[in-house]
């Protein structure tokens, strides 16, 4: 691990997205479900029918403000939704409501890890890809089930003070363990109510002065957010041992070949 | 009888109907008649609807409009029936659910008579940018209506349909209720739902009545208003709308800006103003100058707002879940971009454009931000007005009707239709707009204005104005 | 001030295609708003807070109580394309 003798040390932040574990959506009155039959936990509103209205959901708010507490966040006095407009089958609207410069909590810890913000958003639909047994007029097809779309999330993003794979899935355990207890979420990775993205960087041990970040994308298990976050030491660790420079883009990990492939598809939908 | 039914206003109507002199089917049907054989008329006709009902109409409930069938701007969702909001991406859609305000009304007793012709997703001061051709106006059919309500408008000055519900973001009801020669009321933001509006700018859109009559107007808005549970922004009106009596402005005091009723605006319109501010004076109200100093900005702040919101309203239309969709794309960002060029016509792609272009990174604080910070402005000069008079008079409109194809080539000139409306619109407060007088033979709008909830003051006063005025809202022809 | 390349740039964005014949119309158009619109540029708006609601409202929330959904026939009917399961679109990888 040395670079003209110096060594380097990781520098890891998450974001970490949580379900809430309310009845309902979060800006409608569908249930929310999980392995129903497609398309039949779906509204107006959730549907991004012409017209209709979103209306947001209390105990979800009061779950997000629970968070922050517990965390020991500062809670927002008054809190904003804003869109997040891009393009995709997954997103109704086309903008998903989310929260930007006011979010509902900021700042706190846990543990020895600072939190940056918590704040309130919609979750998307989910897209099948049927390949070529789908085709329509001689593309692939995909489905898309709006169950899932307009479930409440709350997303807890952390400052850059992780060091280490195995710190970041010991402390991932830490805030499943405090959000099972305050009882806002069901925290199961498998059943996607728990997702994380990882922020990853190098820098000379000691130094202050944080290098480029990539971005890890929805790692499903704490297994693989752990071999993940370390294939992605290793591989910025090596390209920067060969003289090359780490660009900042979004990654995903393959747990199967154990492989990191850049995502760029669904970023270049954004403005 | 039947010449008969088409003098009665909606009031006398129900009024009628409620006392056993009328059946309410025999209204329904008079004007289901009327409605068909417009929209039956093609070119003949004025194109006034892209919907009518075909029989009788499902058995409205008897409340207090007592039964006089309604006519509903295409944008608001009707369950069952076409909403496509004058646009070809919509086309033949039948919603699952329908508005807040179409059900509240028909609760109250007025069924659904017909769904009006407007421009494509209430863009337009003309109604030519609709995808179900241009509306003409009875006063003269080589004519515009106004718009976006167009259709709604043309609709009750023509007798086809006794009143109307339409929207306005701009001015939409305002304008065309001017170059009608009817009452339209655009009344404060948040005092009617847009729960089933199809949204255009969901900041500015406010549903509201146009009808013969101040009274009809009171009548509408009174069963409209009130918080819906779909409509997070929608709030409990004070109060009620009671039925508008005054016949004296006495002790009213009424600000004239310099700002909205001098330059840009045309002669004859100006004459029928200072007439009605003759007649203001001679009903008991003081006049007195106001300054709007932000007013002549109000414009462009709108056509930077209204367009950046209108890009992100619009993003829903994709070719997945409603709508047309285009044939044989190659690919899913194939089928995006040609299913949206296929679906929306020159208009709402030049706002679609000029939004995502106002909200895109390096524009937004140049662009949106600091319209924001001129609609502040533009809200304080009211409420600094406010203090000194009760409401605020204008000309609705620069003009009145033009001809058709006048202003299509150049965008700029036509939304300077909007330049007396835009303001009150962006400040949310209420606003209405009645019949004058005529310049040329075609009517000329006079617009009121108050603060925020002071609908019952301002619709007293548009009513003592009303009849002091006594316009002749007969349209030659009929 | 706005030329071809933006124009292409902001329809791409806007998921919005333009024939050729629209594309200068649609360049000189935007300009004369833009045009028209730049006079708020010379406004001194300093201290001047952005409007973000016409009118407060606060504390509008809806309580956490399901109804029902809607059901799969009623939300397919208005579908360009779907299977008996849901909407159906081009593959995103494809």
């Amino acid at each position: 691990m040395s670079e003209q003798g110096g060594e380097l040390e990781a520098v890891i932040g998450l974001e970490i997205h949580i379900q809430l574990a309310t009845a309902t959506k979060m800006f409608c009155s569908c249930a929310l479900s999980f392995g129903d039959p497609p398309n039949t936990h779906t509204c107006p509103v959730c549907l991004g029918l012409p017209g209709s209205l979103p209306v947001a959901n209390a105990r979800a708010v009061h779950f997000g403000l629970m968070i922050g507490l517990a965390l020991g966040s500062e809670l927002a006095p008054r809190s904003i939704f804003h869109r997040k407009n891009y393009f995709y089958p997954d997103l109704p609207k086309g903008y998903q409501i989310s929260q930007y410069d006011e979010p509902l909590c900021r700042g706190g810890h846990l543990g020895e890890v600072r939190i940056h913000r918590v704040h309130l958003e919609e979750d998307a639909a989910k897209l099948t890809h049927l390949g070529a047994s789908g085709r329509i007029h001689g593309s692939d097809a995909s489905i898309v089930d709006f169950n899932r779309g307009g479930t409440p999330l709350a997303e807890i993003v952390t400052e850059p003070d992780l060091r280490s794979a195995e710190q970041a899935g010991e402390w991932l355990k830490l805030l499943r363990t405090t959000m099972r207890r305050l009882g806002v979420s069901d925290v199961n990775m498998e059943e996607g109510s728990l997702r994380c993205d990882a922020n990853i960087s190098l820098r000379a041990a000691g130094s202050e002065q944080l290098g480029v970040k990539t971005e890890l994308k929805n790692m499903n298990s704490f297994r693989f957010i752990e071999r993940g976050i370390r294939a992605e030491i290793a591989r910025q660790q090596k390209l920067i041992a060969g003289g090359g420079t780490v660009t900042q883009e979004t990654l995903h990990f393959d747990p199967a070949s154990g492989a990191i492939t850049s995502l760029r598809s669904k970023e270049e939908a954004h403005d | 009888m039947s010449s008969d039914l088409l003098e009665l206003t909606a009031a006398q109507a129900a009024g009628r109907i409620a006392a056993g002199e009328l059946s309410a089917a025999a209204l329904f049907a008079f004007y289901r008649e009327r409605a068909a054989a417009d929209r039956a008329g093609g070119e003949d006709g004025l194109n006034c609807f892209t919907w009518v009902a075909e029989g009788a109409a499902a058995d409205a409930p008897a409340g207090s409009l007592g039964g006089v069938p309604l006519a509903v701007k295409d944008l608001f969702c009707t369950r069952g029936v076409p909403s496509q909001s004058g646009s070809r991406i919509l086309e033949g859609y039948e919603p699952p659910y329908t508005a807040t305000a179409v059900e509240r009304l028909r609760e109250a007793g007025a069924p659904l008579l017909a769904k009006t012709n407007q421009d494509e997703f209430a863009m337009g001061s003309s109604n030519e940018n609709s995808a179900y051709g241009p509306v003409r106006n009875p006063w003269d059919r080589s004519r515009v209506p106004g718009g976006s309500s167009g259709g709604s408008a043309a609709a009750v000055a023509a007798g086809l349909a006794p009143w109307a519900l339409g929207t306005d973001t701009g001015g939409s009801i305002r304008q065309p209720a001017a170059l009608c020669g009817i009452v339209g009321l655009k009344p404060t933001y948040g005092s009617v739902s847009r729960y089933g509006m199809i949204a255009f700018a969901s900041s500015l859109d406010q549903a509201g009545p146009l009808t013969r009559d101040v009274r009809d107007a009171a009548l509408m808005l009174a069963q409209m208003v009130g918080q819906d549970s779909c409509d997070a922004t929608s709030l409990q009106f004070p109060g009620e709308i009671g039925v508008p009596s005054a016949e004296r402005l006495d002790g009213v005091r009424l600000g004239v800006p310099a700002e909205l009723s001098g330059e840009g605006i045309e002669a004859g319109v100006k004459e029928a103003f200072d007439r009605s501010l003759e007649q203001a004076a001679a009903l008991g109200a003081e006049l007195l100058d106001v300054s709007l100093p932000h007013a002549p900005h109000a414009l462009s702040a709108y056509y930077v707002l209204a367009p950046a919101e209108c890009s992100s309203n619009l993003a829903r239309f994709d070719g997945v879940r409603y709508g047309i969709r285009a044939e044989g794309a190659a690919d899913l960002l194939d089928m995006y971009t040609r299913t949206r060029h296929d679906g929306f016509g020159p208009e709402v792609k030049r706002r679609i454009m000029l939004g995502t272009y106002a909200l895109s990174s390096g524009y937004y604080d140049a662009y949106y931000g600091r319209a924001q910070r001129v609609r502040t402005k533009i809200a304080e000069d009211f409420a600094a007005a406010f203090e000194q008079v009760d409401f605020i008079l204008t000309p609705t409109a620069p003009t009145v009707a033009f001809a058709l194809g006048e202003k299509t080539g150049d965008p700029l000139a036509m939304y300077l239709n909007d330049y007396c409306t835009v303001p009150m619109s962006l400040a949310g407060i209420p606003a209405i707009s009645i019949p004058c007088g005529l310049s040329g033979g075609l009517p000329v709008g006079l617009q009121l204005a108050g603060a925020a909830f002071s609908e019952n003051k301002l619709l007293d006063a548009a009513h003592a104005l009303e009849r002091a005025l006594a316009f002749d809202g007969s349209p030659a022809h009929v | 001030m706005i030329d071809r390349e933006e124009v292409l740039h902001v329809a791409r964005l806007a998921r919005l295609a333009l024939s050729e014949e629209e594309i200068e119309p649609m360049a000189r158009e935007l300009s004369a708003v833009l045009d028209h619109v730049a006079a708020i540029a010379e406004l001194d708006l300093e201290n001047v807070a952005p409007t973000s609601h016409v009118v407060e409202v606060t504390g509008r929330l809806r309580p956490d109580e399901p109804r029902p959904s809607w059901t799969r026939e009623e939300i397919l009917a208005a579908a360009p394309d779907a299977n008996e399961d849901g909407f159906l679109v081009p593959s995103p990888q494809a």
